[in-house]
């Protein structure tokens, strides 16, 4: 484990993928340091999901390394589990677990992996609720809350596990459009309060203020990475510009 | 029309012995079946041939044959293959393995029922598999398990009356005995129906109350939250 290494927070190194015979990563050499902002875009199908599900190990790859904050990811690794406490994960279908209430649901993973006492973890669930600005639902059910609202517990619930970094699978793609601001703007103190954050993401207004890096994808392989003023202003790829060209079209 | 209280009183203790039997046998077919079905389950889930066949052929073999025939089978026709069973332990042989077959598949579709964010998300958050299976996928599916379930064994309580026919000496029994010696099918029919309907209400108010405090999420009433909506003007974006 070199000094790069060490302060480096995700490095992925000839990362190939497959499903069968379908190859769904080809050769992803990424390296993203500790409070780097990266958005990751690009069209259906070209593998942004599968990469950062690789990074928390809810998937597997063949070929290749990841290492996460140190440590290497292997297809057989012992003890996944501390791996996964250490990175949270917002998904597209917010995936609360319904039978629990707001603060339950902030409160399991605390109290059953890591056994902290239930008190500290409320306190700790408050804090975060305060912070995605909807303490006052903590005594509701899910279903009683609206997509945006329960997109903000689950980006609360994975806080409240204090992980070194966030990944986010297109945390706004299904929430009707009144709502994305108020997800995005949490999305937006986190990063500001210096929070290692991975997003796979449409929204090109949350990329340009807010990441150090956009990554394009397609097909499996990264086709261009840049700061947010090139990447927007002057992409290279044809490829680049082509979804560009859709996606900021409305 | 008279009605034989008299007949009724002499005969209690049978009765009492024979309901008695009736819920001893229900318990434990009933419970062995539950963990039939579980195994089963999980088998046909697996997705490799072999153990979906077993799993399949198993529950097709059950689903489609009546249980009636399948004791007669057990009882009458095992024995010319060398295995014989006496009465109650093939008794509760046939309703373990009946009530297997429908475990398995009620249990199925409960596991089916859940969505796979929901072990991701529990996974994603460093839990590890067994606490998944029982903080977030269980609870979750007894939803789905309580209403097939009860309704499952209250059918399995009252096909042990089927039993009666290779001479388990539970309810119905008892009371054909009762009827052939005293001639009174109006009295024994109707106490043991009405025996019956008690066991089985209790059975089926036990199961609510379960459900009732099992499930307060699925009755939590969406309507009543204040939803805000903002419009957002295509400038401000």
């Amino acid at each position: 484990m070199t000094q790069e290494t060490e302060t480096l927070a995700v490095k992925m190194e000839a990362v190939s993928k497959w499903y069968g015979t379908f190859q769904v990563l080809k050769e992803i050499d990424l390296s993203v340091k500790r409070q780097e902002r990266i958005v990751v875009c690009g069209p259906s199908g070209s593998g942004k999901s599968t990469l950062i599900r690789c990074i928390n190990l809810l998937e597997e790859y063949q070929v290749g390394q990841i290492t996460v904050d140190g440590r290497v990811l292997s297809p057989e690794i012992k003890n996944a589990e501390s791996v996964r406490q250490e990175v949270g994960m917002v998904f597209q279908q917010f995936n609360l677990f319904p039978h629990l209430t707001v603060l339950e649901n902030c409160t399991l993973a605390p109290t059953e992996a890591r056994g902290t006492p239930l008190a500290e973890a409320n306190e700790t669930a408050m804090k975060f609720l305060e912070k995605v600005r909807i303490p006052e639902q903590s005594g509701k059910y899910p279903s009683q809350l609206s997509g945006g609202q329960q997109q903000r517990v689950a980006i609360a619930r994975s806080l409240c596990m204090n992980p070194k970094m966030m990944l986010f699978d297109e945390p706004t793609s299904a929430l009707d459009p009144e709502m994305i601001s108020e997800v995005l703007d949490v999305m937006i103190d986190l990063a500001e309060s210096g929070m290692t954050m991975i997003c796979v993401t449409h929204e090109m207004g949350f990329a340009r203020q807010v990441a150090d890096r956009v990554i394009f994808m397609d097909a499996g392989e990264i086709v261009e990475q840049a700061d947010p003023e090139t990447f927007f202003g002057n992409p290279q790829s044809t490829r680049t510009k082509k979804f560009l060209g859709q996606v900021l079209a409305h | 029309m008279s009605f034989d209280f008299q007949l009724i009183y002499e005969s209690w203790p049978l009765f009492v012995k024979g309901i008695a039997v009736t819920i001893f046998i229900s318990l434990i077919s009933i419970s062995v079946s539950f963990f039939i079905g579980v195994a089963v389950a999980l088998m046909r889930l697996t997705e490799k041939r072999i153990p979906v066949l077993i799993a399949v052929s198993y529950i097709e073999l059950i689903r489609n044959t009546p249980f009636l025939i399948q004791v007669y089978i057990a009882f009458f026709v095992l024995p010319a293959v060398g295995i014989r069973m006496e009465a109650m332990t093939a008794g509760i042989v046939c309703l373990a393995v009946y009530g297997g077959a429908y475990f398995a598949e009620n249990i199925r579709g409960a596991i089916l029922a859940i969505p796979r964010g929901q072990e991701e998300a529990a996974k994603a958050l460093g839990l590890s598999y067994w606490k998944i299976q029982r903080k977030v996928i269980f609870p979750q599916m007894l939803g789905y398990l309580i209403p097939t379930t009860t309704n499952l064994t209250l059918s399995l309580i009252k096909d042990t009356a089927i039993l009666s026919v290779i001479t388990v000496p539970e309810l119905t029994y008892m009371a054909q005995v009762m009827i052939g010696e005293a001639f009174a099918p109006v009295e024994g029919f109707t106490v043991i129906a009405l025996m019956y309907w008690g066991l089985n209400s209790i059975v089926a108010a036990a199961a609510r109350k379960w459900e009732y405090h099992s499930c307060r999420h699925l009755r939590v009433n969406a309507d009543s939250s204040e939803k805000v909506v903002v419009a957002v003007l295509p400038e401000t974006r």
